[in-house]
C-alpha cells in the first residue's frame, strides 16, 4: 500500500477538565515506516497524543485520522489482558489472523482424507491459504512466538494472567502487540519493566520493523539508535525534529543558547549531557575511573557546596566521609524456595563507586539489595544463606523502604515529600521545603496535587525526593528511572555524578547506567552474578565477546538449590 | 537413472540437483516418521533432487525405475520433507515440479507413488497432485499419474503458484 502519510493531525487540541490544556493546535503528518520518539515532561500530553492516534480518545478538537487501509495498535501503560486465557493464549491473540489461517489450513489438510470431498475445491482453497500464510510468514509462527516470549522474558506460557505483576502483564501485552504487526505501532514507555538485554532485543526488533513506530520513552539509547525523528511536546505544542536523540540534543542546546538562557540551570544540565554524548567511548570509560580516584575532591566539593546558591534541579546531600572499607561481600550464596538465586558472589564496593544492578525479572536483584540494606543497618530481614557481607564502620545508609505503594494517596505532593515541615533538614543543611519539592520539578500548584491523581512518573519523582532527603553516604535506589521524564533523568544523573558517596542502583536504563555507573553487578542467569568494573556499554562489549554477537536474551534460569 | 536434472522452481519451492554438502543435511533430516515409512535410509543418499525453500534445504525427492512391478516407461517416486517443514504444501509443489521434469526431459510416461495406508499426509499429497488409485503393491496403496501432458493431470493438479 502506498500513501504519502499514514496518519495526519490538523489543529488537534485536548483539554483535560478542569483546567489543563495538554495539547494545543497540533498539526502533524506521519510518514509510513517512520520511527519517531516522543519526548516531553511528565504531564505534557504524551499519553493523550497516543490515545488519540490509537482512536481510543475522541474527546479532542480538530481533525485526526488514520489513512484508510492501515491498521493501528497501542501498548498502554496499563494494558488489559484476556483473563479467560493463559499467557500463551493472550500472546496468540496478537497473531489472531495468522492463527485462524493456520487452523483453517489444518482443516483443509484433514479434508483430503474424506472420500466424498471435492478435491478440486479443496486443492484450490489449500493453495489460497498457503499463499496467505507464506505472505504473513506464518509457517514459523510458533517459533517466532517462542523467540519473542523468551526475549521479553514472559512468565510461563501455560500460567494464568490473573495474578501477574504489572510488569509481567505489560510484557505479555507488548509481545501480543508486536505479533499483531500493526502498520502504526504506538508504544507508551515500552522499555518499562524490561531488563537491559530485553530492551536491546526490542531495539533491534523495532529498527527492523517495517511499519511506523511512535514511542514515548525515556530510554535515550532507543531514541538514539531507533528514532529517526524526535517529537517534543512542550506546553501543549508538538515540535518535530528530524534526527536522533543526540542530534536533537545538539539543536536544543543551540536553541536555548540563542535564547540567551545560558544561566538557566536546565540548560547547563543539557549541556553536560551533550558533552557526554560527544565524548568517545574511551573518554566515557576514563570518566568512571576518574570518579573512583577522586573521592577526596568530590567530598570536598560537596561539603563546600550550598544548594541555596543556585537552583539545582536535584540535590543529593552528602553524608559523612566514608572510610576505606565500604561494603565487602564474600562467598555469598542465597536461595529462594528450591532455586539458587546467587552462587558464591564476591565483590568490594569502593568509595565513590556507583554500581548498576542489572538482570532479568526474578533473577534475585531485589533479594541482593535487601541483603545489602539489612547488613548496612536497614531492616529488610533478608540475610545470606552462606558467606558474609562486611560493612564499614563509617557507612550510613540512605534508603527509604520501597514506598511508592505505601504513600497515602490523599496526601498532596508537598505533604508527602516534606511530611509537613516547611524547613527540611537535607543531610546536615536546612532547606526550604517548597524549594526542595520544586527541585523535583513540582512547581507552583503541582505541589498541591493529591498523590492519587499523579502519573507513574510523577509518583516516582515523589519517591525519589523522599529517598534523597534522608542523607547518608551509601545510597540504595530500586528502579529510580521507571516512568521518569528525560529532564528528571538528566537531573538525577547530574546529582549522582556530584554525589560523593556510593550508590547501588537497580536500573535497566542503559544510558543512565553508562553515564553514572563505575561498576556493573550483572545477574547473568543460572545463579551467576558478575561483578564488573566499567559502565554498561563496556559490560555489554565484554558479554558479546564472551557469548558471541547473536546472544539472545532468554528467560531467567536458576541452578537447583542443593542445601 | 537421472543423469540430467535442471533446477526448477514454482516461485516458492525449488528442486535442484544435489551437492555433496547436502548429504549430512539429508541424513540429519531423518526422523521417526521417515524411518516408519522409508526404513533405515542409505549412508550415502543420492536423491534426484534437493527441495529448497528460501535458500533452506527442506527435503529431497527422487525417482527410480528398477522395480519389478513397474511397467516400462514408469517410475516410482519417493520424497521426504523434513519435520519442521511438513504440512506446508512443499511435498505437493515438489511432486508437481518433478512431474514437469519427467514430462519435459525424460521419456517417462507414468509416475507412481507407493503409500502406506496409514500415511495420511502422503495420501493427501497424492490426491492433491492428481494421482489416481492403482492396484496395491505388497500391501501398499499405489497411485499413478500420467506425465505426458499437463492436461492429462487429474482435476486437483494445477499451477500452485496462482
Amino acid at each position: 500500500m502506498s500513501a504519502q502519510f499514514i496518519y495526519t493531525m490538523h489543529k488537534v487540541g485536548r483539554f483535560h477538565p478542569p483546567d489543563r490544556q495538554v495539547l494545543e493546535n497540533i498539526t502533524l503528518a506521519f510518514y509510513p515506516g517512520a520511527k519517531i520518539g516522543v519526548l516531553g515532561t511528565n504531564g505534557s500530553g504524551k499519553s493523550s497524543l497516543l490515545k488519540i492516534m490509537a482512536g481510543i480518545d475522541d474527546g479532542f478538537t480538530g481533525d485526526a485520522r488514520l489513512t484508510p487501509g492501515f491498521t493501528v495498535g497501542l501498548l498502554e501503560q496499563e494494558p488489559q489482558l484476556d483473563l479467560s486465557k493463559d499467557v500463551r493464549g493472550n500472546v496468540m491473540d496478537g497473531a489472531g489472523e495468522t492463527v485462524s489461517l493456520l487452523a483453517e489450513y489444518e482443516k483443509v489438510l484433514a479434508s483430503w482424507s474424506d472420500p466424498d470431498a471435492d478435491y478440486e475445491k479443496v486443492g484450490a482453497r489449500q493453495a489460497d491459504l498457503e499463499a496467505k500464510i507464506e505472505a504473513a510468514q506464518g509457517w514459523d509462527l510458533q517459533r517466532t512466538i517462542e523467540i519473542a516470549m523468551d526475549a521479553l522474558r514472559l512468565p510461563p506460557p501455560d500460567g494464568s494472567v490473573e495474578n501477574l505483576s504489572g510488569g509481567e502483564a505489560r510484557r505479555v501485552a507488548l509481545c501480543r502487540l508486536l505479533l499483531s504487526e500493526p502498520d502504526l505501532l504506538l508504544l507508551d514507555e515500552p522499555t518499562n519493566h524490561l531488563d537491559a538485554e530485553s530492551v536491546a532485543w526490542l531495539e533491534r526488533f523495532l529498527s527492523d520493523y517495517s511499519g511506523t513506530v511512535v514511542a514515548i520513552t525515556h530510554d535515550r539509547y532507543f531514541l538514539d539508535n531507533v528514532a529517526k525523528w524526535i517529537l517534543e511536546l512542550d506546553r501543549g505544542k508538538g515540535i518535530p525534529f528530524e534526527g536522533n536523540y543526540s542530534s536533537w540534543l545538539e539543536q536544543k542546546t543551540d536553541r536555548l543558547d540563542r535564547e540567551q538562557k545560558q544561566q538557566d540551570n536546565k540548560q547547563r544540565t543539557l549541556a553536560r549531557e551533550l558533552e557526554w554524548v560527544r565524548m568517545g567511548s574511551k573518554a566515557r570509560q576514563a570518566k568512571g575511573k576518574a570518579r573512583l580516584n577522586a573521592y577526596e575532591s568530590l567530598q570536598a566539593e560537596a561539603e563546600a557546596y550550598d544548594p541555596r546558591d543556585e537552583k539545582v534541579q536535584i540535590y543529593i546531600p552528602p553524608g559523612k566521609r566514608l572510610g576505606d572499607k565500604v561494603i565487602e561481600v564474600s562467598n555469598l550464596s542465597k536461595g529462594f524456595g528450591d532455586r539458587l538465586l546467587i552462587d558464591n558472589l564476591n565483590f568490594s564496593l569502593p568509595k565513590a563507586g556507583i554500581v548498576g544492578v542489572i538482570g532479568g525479572n526474578g533473577a534475585g536483584k531485589t533479594t541482593l539489595f535487601k541483603m545489602l540494606i539489612e547488613a548496612s543497618g536497614g531492616s529488610t530481614g533478608e540475610t545470606p544463606d552462606e558467606g558474609t557481607i562486611d560493612v564499614g564502620d563509617t557507612v550510613e545508609l540512605a534508603y527509604v523502604n520501597q514506598s511508592r505503594d505505601i504513600l497515602n494517596d490523599e496526601d498532596t505532593v508537598y505533604e508527602a515529600i516534606t511530611e509537613g515541615h516547611d524547613t527540611l533538614t537535607v543531610g546536615d543543611r536546612e532547606v526550604n521545603g517548597r524549594a526542595y519539592v520544586a527541585s523535583f520539578n513540582f512547581k507552583g500548584s503541582d505541589q498541591q496535587k493529591p498523590l492519587k491523581v499523579l502519573s507513574g512518573g510523577e509518583r516516582n519523582r515523589v519517591h525519589l525526593a523522599r529517598v534523597l532527603k534522608t542523607g547518608g553516604n551509601v545510597l540504595f535506589l530500586d528502579e529510580p528511572t521507571n516512568d521518569l521524564d528525560v529532564d528528571t533523568l538528566r537531573a538525577l544523573e547530574d546529582a549522582l555524578e556530584r554525589y560523593p558517596g556510593c550508590a547501588v542502583v537497580i536500573s535497566h536504563d542503559r544510558w543512565f547506567l553508562d553515564r553514572i555507573a563505575t561498576h556493573i553487578l550483572a545477574f547473568e542467569g543460572n545463579s551467576q552474578v558478575r561483578w564488573f568494573e566499567g559502565n554498561f556499554s563496556e559490560y555489554e562489549e565484554f558479554r558479546e565477546k564472551e557469548l558471541g554477537e547473536n546472544a539472545q536474551p532468554t528467560r531467567v534460569t536458576y541452578k537447583p538449590l542443593a542445601r | 537413472m537421472a543423469t540430467h536434472f535442471t533446477e526448477r522452481s514454482d516461485g516458492v519451492v525449488t528442486i535442484r540437483p544435489m551437492r555433496s554438502i547436502d548429504r549430512p543435511l539429508l541424513i540429519a533430516g531423518r526422523d521417526e516418521a521417515f524411518h516408519v515409512f522409508m526404513g533405515e535410509g542409505s549412508d550415502d543418499p543420492q536423491p534426484t533432487a534437493i527441495i529448497e525453500v528460501a535458500g533452506a534445504v527442506v527435503g529431497w525427492i527422487d525417482y527410480d525405475s528398477d522395480r519389478a512391478w513397474l511397467a516400462s516407461g514408469a517410475v516410482n517416486v519417493g520424497y521426504n520433507v523434513f519435520a519442521p517443514y511438513r504440512r506446508r504444501g512443499y511435498a505437493s509443489r515438489s511432486l508437481e515440479l518433478l512431474v514437469a521434469h519427467l514430462r519435459s526431459e525424460t521419456a517417462v510416461h507414468t509416475a507412481s507413488l507407493l503409500i502406506d495406508p496409514s500415511n495420511a499426509a502422503s495420501l493427501a499429497v497424492a490426491r492433491r497432485v492428481g494421482f489416481e488409485s492403482a492396484p496395491e503393491v505388497d500391501g501398499q496403496l499405489q497411485f499413478v499419474r500420467s506425465t505426458l501432458s499437463p492436461s492429462d493431470c487429474a482435476p486437483a493438479s494445477r499451477d500452485l503458484t496462482s
